[in-house]
């Protein structure tokens, strides 16, 4: 093809502009790029490149590291000291349920867990809500920064609206609610594209204890929930249970993973 | 648990990225914190023995492509950055130009070229660790790099292309 003593390719290249090359293959490479103005033009034209980048970014890595960042690296992993028992729980709870259909009957089951009583709240508010055409929310979506800081104050905890465009739930927006005992709750409401709704309803623990990820079903409704130290979730949809377990799983790791 | 300490040391290499990366210093700093977030979140999955950095970058990487499609579902695109966001200080007169050139040219890039780009040519991760960082095959990495670098120099080239200079 070529009667050109030395062939290197594109790779051998960019390995000199990296200094990646072993130094016989190097040696073999500058010769053909010497040979060559192209090739010494395109070579001389990348270095520029990397050094321009140094020159714009190494500043960046020269600033001090903002008190924010740092923070987060050194700060003790404490939901894990937390949730490592509760995650192995949660993975033998999601196995096991509760069967359902009375939760929500007329009358008060005795001797209800803490857990179930809050979910039966959750499932009650999204029953209510869920069916709004025109005043789903109180706060729309699109003041979701103005939305998360003012359920936090009101919740005494800092709370979040998990992001689940990747499974489909766009936020619509959320409320704070009147709970038991003049306790405020807050509910997040989701929508999908063709209106399946989905609520997270988050409250206060108050009744120190603790629930890994449990599953209810009620009237139509399925919910899974869990308490930690602060705060009690539940999440509600009119879905089956693997399909909300799968939601329910992305939002748990939302809220608890950091 | 001391390893974890070790995260400390290669924050400044990731805000570098970062800046580079998506530009503008706040969305960049909140891609930084996201990564250690999550670096530490899944702290028990990472083996001692294999080397940190990559690691962090590969999370950095996941954190960044999973925002992109979370924005590009939700419809609210990613504001391009302005290049005097994107440079920290301004640096010596003569070479200025040149740099905003290139930042601004970076912008324009691909991701997938960008962040080969950047990886090697700022970050120096060699073409293997690239290649487990954005877990894809060493050709890629190298098709990549070659696309990127070769259309970096046809957008700052002086004459080339349709590009309008900046008058200051």
């Amino acid at each position: 093809m070529s009667d050109r003593p030395m062939r290197i390719d594109d790779g051998d290249l960019q390995a000199l502009v990296d200094d990646a090359l072993d130094p016989s293959r190097r040696d073999v490479v500058e010769a053909a790029v010497a040979a060559d103005d192209a090739l010494a033009a395109q070579l001389a034209a990348y270095r520029q490149q990397n050094a321009l980048l140094h020159q714009a970014f190494d500043p960046v890595a020269a600033e001090p590291v903002p008190a924010a960042l740092s923070r987060v690296a050194t700060r003790r992993p404490v939901w894990r000291r937390r949730w490592v028992p509760a995650a192995v729980a949660a993975t033998l709870a999601l196995a096991v349920g509760l069967g359902g259909g009375w939760l929500l009957g007329n009358h008060v089951v005795p001797k209800m867990r803490a857990g179930v009583q809050f979910a039966a709240d959750g499932i009650a508010a999204h029953k209510v809500y869920q069916v709004e055409v025109r005043h789903p929310v109180e706060v729309a979506a699109a003041e979701e920064k103005h939305l998360v800081a003012w359920l936090s104050k009101r919740l005494a905890n800092p709370v979040k609206a998990p992001h689940l465009g990747e499974l489909g739930y766009g936020l619509v927006g959320g409320r704070l609610l009147p709970a038991l005992a003049g306790d405020p709750a807050a509910q997040f409401m989701y929508e999908t594209g063709s209106g399946e709704r989905l609520t997270l309803y988050i409250r206060q623990n108050t009744t120190e204890q603790l629930a890994a990820f449990r599953f209810v079903e009620a009237g139509g409704l399925s919910a899974f929930y869990w308490l930690d130290e602060d705060l009690a979730y539940a999440i509600v949809a009119a879905l089956p249970r693997e399909s909300l377990m799968q939601v329910s799983r992305e939002i748990y790791r939302q809220l608890e993973d950091e | 648990m001391t390893e974890r300490a070790l995260i400390v040391e290669h924050i400044p290499s990731l805000r570098r990225y970062a800046r580079a990366l998506v530009g503008a210093r706040g969305e960049a700093d909140d891609l930084v914190q996201e990564c250690l977030e999550r670096a530490l979140s899944r702290w028990h999955l990472f083996s001692p023995d294999r080397p940190l950095r990559p690691w962090l970058f590969s999370i950095m990487h996941n954190q960044f492509i999973s925002g992109r499609r979370r924005e590009a579902r939700r419809g609210t695109g990613v504001p391009l950055p302005d290049d005097d966001m994107r440079l920290s200080v301004p640096a010596a007169q003569e070479s200025r130009a040149a740099m905003h050139e290139l930042a601004d040219a970076l912008g324009e890039l691909s991701v997938e070229q960008r962040e080969v780009v950047l990886l090697v040519g700022l970050e120096g991760l060699s073409y293997a660790d690239v290649a487990e960082v954005l877990d894809i095959p060493l050709g890629t990495v190298m098709s990549r790099l070659s696309r990127g670098r070769e259309r970096l120099r046809a957008l700052t080239q002086d004459g080339a292309g349709p590009r309008l200079r900046r008058v200051k």
